[in-house]
């Protein structure tokens, strides 16, 4: 048997490098908030939450109180709760083995679980990114902790467009079908809509109702076999 | 910051992370059906827009859009993941030393 590498291993390994440099930016913002090496370490394995924790670091930073500072980040990091069912089939089914995936579960272990196309690249694809990006991010964090301000501001190297664009890339194989094209306008609109009046991380949950027009695309799809999947117009009947 | 933060979020974002593949995660995926199949295009998409536009809970247009949208061209035009990424980052690195 020739060993041919895994399909996910190219992207994974990126993303992960990727959120390793994001992560020497977390620990730079919050060694300058005061946070010590132990704390900032503890923080990056146990949550593993990379935009939960800059709000968790940037309420306190700009005042707020702990309380406010934990809420926003859990309200960050509850999409994570979504994330479970539609990894939940590339999980083992022992609850030991899911209790030990759960921590792997982030944006981009499930992205890289649902882009395979048969279950066992989709469960290697979710342990591949999701323990190597967890390292990354552990890695980078405790670096920036030691790198202080020798680093500079990370927004010089458009570092801050970074983890955009792996989303970007992300969302693009899903907007081969309608359902995902509609999907990703819908939930774009919510967020545009909701973010100059709710908490960070509101957003987010509330572009969940972006599935409702979505579902009722993919179910006008299924009962007319011409406009399905393959069809690459969205709305009005196939010629 | 106390220690009592730092294991609140960890104890939180692990409880959430543990009712997704489990208790929770089994309701979403019974009652949801196919549609499941549905949220990843959703959350992300969602990301997307609030990490380009997002800056403390107000919508702001800065360097990133330019990037950002330069690297859905480029995946648009099936680049890889890594070019969509440096594209990005080049592009808003590179409004910045302009501007």
């Amino acid at each position: 048997m020739t060993p041919r590498p895994p399909p996910y291993w190219r992207d994974g390994l990126f993303m992960s490098l990727a959120v390793g440099v994001i992560g020497v930016t977390f620990g730079v913002f919050a060694d300058s908030v005061g946070l010590d090496l132990a704390q900032i370490i503890v923080m990056s394995a146990l949550a593993c939450a990379g935009a939960a924790q800059f709000v968790v670091v940037g309420v306190i930073a700009s005042g707020g109180t702990e309380a406010a500072a934990v809420g926003s980040a859990l309200l960050v990091a509850a999409r994570y709760a979504l994330y479970g069912p539609v990894v939940r089939r590339f999980l083992p089914s022992s609850l030991p083995g899911r209790l030990v995936a759960a921590q792997f579960v982030i944006d981009q272990s499930t992205a890289m679980a649902v882009a395979q196309t048969n279950r066992r690249d989709g469960s290697g694809a979710f342990w591949f990114t999701g323990i190597t990006l967890w390292l990354c991010w552990l890695a980078g964090s405790a670096a920036g902790t030691a790198l202080g301000g020798v680093m500079g501001n990370a927004e010089k190297w458009g570092l801050d467009a970074a983890l955009p664009a792996i989303f970007v890339a992300l969302v693009a194989p899903h907007l081969r079908s309608a359902p995902g094209r509609v999907a990703a306008l819908a939930a774009a609109a919510v967020v545009v809509a909701a973010v100059p009046f709710t908490a960070s991380g509101v957003p987010i949950l509330l572009s969940v109702g972006a599935l409702v027009p979505a579902a009722l695309v993919q179910v006008r799809g299924k009962q007319q076999p011409h406009d399905g999947p393959a069809s690459s117009v969205g709305s009005g009947p196939a010629p | 910051m106390s220690w009592t933060v730092i294991l609140v979020l960890a104890c939180g974002a692990y409880g959430i992370r543990v009712l997704g593949v489990t208790a929770l995660g089994g309701i979403v995926e019974r009652r949801l059906g196919s549609v499941v199949s549905l949220l990843p295009v959703t959350l992300f998409s969602a990301l997307v827009v609030a990490m380009t536009f997002e800056q403390a809970g107000e919508l702001v247009l800065d360097g990133r859009l330019a990037g950002v949208a330069a690297g859905a061209v480029a995946a648009w035009r099936k680049a890889s993941m890594v070019v969509v990424v440096l594209v990005a980052m080049a592009v808003t690195a590179g409004l910045r030393l302009v501007a």
